[in-house]
């Protein structure tokens, strides 16, 4: 009898306390939501750690590349209000599938696998052309074919893993060694490749030279040889099925680059225009 | 290369870090005070072995003892949504990310907690309920007077190990973007091109907290003490 009373108390009382989470959880949902009803909200979903592109400011506010270009993009779109979220670099695509954001915004670069999975944006807004990147005391690396069987820093979800899962594909005897490293930092990358942690990491030229700028003390520390691994440019990627919003924000970027203001913010942020060409 | 640190650095770092530690201590706070009521229901449930409850008590305390917090992170963070679309049609996809973290963080230590206050209960020899009850009091007022004051005091020291890691499993939430101060150490890495200076200033933080939190229960434990 008595126990038939306290799992009673006990229900009614976890009831409660699942329904006030809930309740709290509902009111603070509803505050971020008390914009016009003329005015769509998009939510924009990019990184906190790839400088210039997406970075915390010194007020830890959002700033970057990826953050100037949807803002300009957004002036031009008035039916829409972007708000930003950051993910690190391997949970923005995971959010995009789970429907938490509506854009992906980190330098993405097209390929076979993501195509499959997401809608792509038709305008490019900078390219990325990716080099073997090593140390610049490294005599015995000259291009992509010399890392078979050396170890190369890369993180989970980016196009450069990509290319080199597809790279050992075709050379399964000696393939290339891929170390996961996600969201370390460039400072990790450089001092790790210039102790021989790893042997080399795949970047885009400019990248390169910001590492080589940041901690050269005057010299380089990284060189980058070879062929380019990829010439390409990156997208904003959508959902499958959200061409409204892709079509819209091509529109836009195609716009910013007839005025020459794409151009302008990436001469800005990045400190050269990466728009159409290296 | 150039200096891996930097006292410079050091210094101006620490403002823009500390800035960020009510995200950390918010953690902290609502996991421990939900955490502590979910606790307190899921012992009762199982030293009770109430039917079904138990059983379900039972799961959820050894998967989130059982399973890495990271783990439980990314399964509330995607996988609530999911489930609330299945169940409620609601869809809380674009709930504060915040709030992901406090579910998960009251959960993780409403189970550990649980442990810890049921074990405590259990220390008590049944001869003092039998006791209690002899004497005429309730259920409810044997428990009230002579088994909680004791239990307390058994729990004491395993609570402040296990808040002491709460604290540090605090740092999980950057995975999601969340940024405490361990994010906050992080992005001024990346801004920076510096990370070394924040992450040693995020280490001296980490030890006065565990060396504050482990004196204050020092002194609880002491107060608690009666009759020793």
């Amino acid at each position: 009898m008595k126990n038939l009373k306290i799992s009673k108390i006990l229900t009614i009382l976890m009831l409660s306390l699942v329904s006030i989470v809930l309740l709290t959880a509902c009111g603070t949902n509803n505050e971020t939501k008390t914009s016009d009803t003329n005015v769509k909200t998009i939510i924009v979903g990019t990184g906190n750690n790839y400088e210039p592109y997406c970075f915390l400011d010194k007020n830890g506010n959002l700033s970057g590349y990826e953050y100037e270009v949807l803002k300009a993009v957004n002036e031009l779109l008035p039916q829409y209000k972007f708000e930003f979220q950051t993910y690190d670099f391997a949970n923005v695509l995971i959010s995009l599938d789970a429907g938490k954001i509506d854009i992906g915004a980190h330098q993405y670069e097209s390929n076979e696998e993501r195509q499959k999975k997401y809608l792509f944006g038709q305008e490019s807004y900078t390219t990325y052309t990716t080099y073997v990147t090593v140390a610049a005391k490294n005599e015995t690396i000259h291009s992509l074919s010399d890392l078979q069987g050396k170890k190369v820093k890369t993180s989970t979800g980016s196009n450069s893993t990509y290319l080199l899962e597809k790279f050992n594909e075709t050379h399964k005897d000696n393939p290339i060694i891929l170390a996961y490293a996600d969201n370390s930092t460039d400072e990790e990358t450089v001092v790790g490749i210039n102790n021989g942690v790893w042997d080399a990491v795949i970047v885009t030229k400019r990248d390169a030279d910001k590492f080589n700028k940041a901690y050269g003390n005057g010299k380089a520390v990284l060189k980058q040889v070879g062929e380019p691994v990829a010439t390409s440019k990156t997208y904003f990627v959508f959902a499958k099925g959200n061409t409204e919003l892709q079509t819209a924000i091509d529109g836009a970027l195609k716009k910013l680059k007839e005025s020459g203001k794409l151009a302008e913010i990436s001469t800005k942020v990045i400190g050269g225009n990466y728009t159409e060409s290296e | 290369m150039v200096d891996l640190f930097d006292w410079d650095r050091f210094f101006t770092n620490i403002p823009q870090i500390v800035a960020y530690l009510p995200v950390t201590f918010k953690i902290v706070f609502y996991a421990t005070l939900f955490g502590v009521i979910l606790a307190l229901l899921v012992a009762v449930i199982r030293i009770k072995k109430i039917p079904i409850l138990h059983q379900v008590a039972g799961i959820y305390v050894s998967f989130m003892r059982g399973t890495p917090m990271l783990v439980q992170l990314l399964v509330v963070f995607y996988g609530i949504p999911i489930v609330m679309q299945q169940l409620f049609n609601i869809n809380v996809n674009r709930w504060d990310k915040i709030i992901f973290v406090y579910i998960t963080y009251i959960l993780n230590q409403g189970a550990f907690l649980s442990e810890i206050f049921r074990c405590s209960i259990l220390a008590i020899p049944t001869g003092q309920l039998e006791a209690a009850y002899s004497v005429g009091l309730t259920q409810f007022q044997a428990f009230r007077r002579i088994i909680l004051p004791q239990a307390v005091r058994v729990a004491v020291p395993s609570f402040g190990s296990d808040f002491i890691g709460l604290f540090q499993n605090t740092s999980l939430a950057f995975l999601i973007g969340v940024v405490d101060i361990m994010g906050r150490a992080k992005t001024i890495g990346t801004a920076t091109k510096h990370v070394l200076e924040a992450y040693v200033f995020i280490a001296i933080f980490f030890i006065i907290i565990s060396l504050l939190v482990k004196g204050a229960f020092y002194l609880l434990d002491k107060k608690l003490a009666y009759g020793r």
